[in-house]
């Protein structure tokens, strides 16, 4: 028990120390969530007088939804205030993740 | 401090910033496991739209991005409702922990509900496993269906998995088996829960919004 004691106090030392902003993270996913929403909707929003193109609309929603990911991971997942060990843990599966994604898309697609 | 003790040593003296609850560490790596599998779910997904003949319907042209939006916003909320009930436990308030999960439940069965309205609609509107069919009421043979429904399925289970968690979660807590100084077992659900809300916020904008 002592163990899980300890693991709980480290925690309790961390997490009250930092005093993580979950409803400013909150608001912030809930304004990016708008924005990423509002990009497609923009041609409906201006009258056809604004639309992002294809090669800009894709990468903005990508970075968009990444970095909404990221606060979720740093702030209510706690990887910011945990051990660095976790998150080089969980970052690797994503670095496959990313070799995965570059290595099944077709070779025409990137033009060799 | 904490002491470790082994049957050939004496007891050693281990910093407590050091300790890593078993536990805790056990939902991460099997998060890892679960990154892996998404991976192979939405990456083999992304292949075959790459790769369809007929294309791709436009995002909205068959999905109904006002109502996943909501849905969105539902599962952020209940990830904030999870943090909430840790963090009051972590100061020893029993009542604010149980209102925050309940309302987490709250959110978790309002988002399977408008999953399953989702679906009865879309294939009331013809959106099947090799077809779909688009706003002027043209049938298409795609895979598009199929790539939809597995991911989303999958997604969806997930929730549905976290819900019976959570509801174990919330039983131990109307127990009293929680407290200032043991809470892992709720920080242990949040992990996964938060993991579930990760996910979400990549499939809604790879297979809504692009």
């Amino acid at each position: 028990m002592d163990t899980t004691h300890g693991t709980q106090a480290q925690a309790e030392h961390e997490a009250h120390e930092h005093n993580p902003p979950y409803m400013g993270v909150f608001w912030l996913l809930l304004i990016l969530t708008v924005i990423e929403v509002g990009a497609g909707y923009l041609p409906d929003l201006t009258g056809g007088a604004v639309e992002l193109p294809q090669i800009v609309l894709v990468p903005l929603l990508l970075a968009l939804a990444v970095a909404k990911a990221a606060l979720v991971g740093m702030f209510y997942m706690h990887l910011r205030y945990d051990t660095k060990w976790l998150s080089i843990i969980f970052l690797s599966a994503f670095a496959l993740a990313i070799c995965f994604g570059i290595s099944i898309v077709p070779r025409d697609y990137w033009g060799i | 401090m904490a002491q470790i003790t082994t049957t050939a040593q004496a007891p050693i003296e281990v910093p407590a910033e050091r300790l890593l609850d078993v536990r805790k560490l056990g939902v991460w790596l099997f998060l890892v496991s679960e990154v892996l599998f998404f991976t192979a779910l939405i990456g083999g997904s992304l292949l075959i739209r790459l790769w369809s003949p007929n294309g791709w319907p436009a995002p909205g042209e068959v999905l109904n991005i006002p109502l996943t939006s909501l849905n969105t916003f539902i599962l952020i909320c209940s990830s904030v409702t999870v943090v909430k009930a840790l963090d009051r436990i972590q100061k020893g308030d029993q009542a604010g922990m149980k209102k925050y999960l309940l309302l987490t439940l709250a959110g978790g069965v309002f988002f399977l509900g408008v999953q399953a309205y989702e679906y009865v609609k879309l294939i009331e509107h013809g959106l099947f496993l090799t077809s779909y069919v688009d706003h002027h009421g043209e049938t298409f043979m795609s895979p598009y269906g199929m790539t939809f429904y597995i991911q989303t399925g999958f997604h969806g289970a997930h929730v549905f998995i976290g819900v019976m968690w959570l509801l174990v979660v919330i039983l131990k807590a109307f127990n009293g088996l929680y407290s200032k100084h043991n809470w892992v077992g709720v920080e242990a659900f949040g992990l996964y829960w938060h993991f579930v809300d990760l996910v979400w916020i990549l499939l809604f904008t790879i297979v809504y919004l692009i």
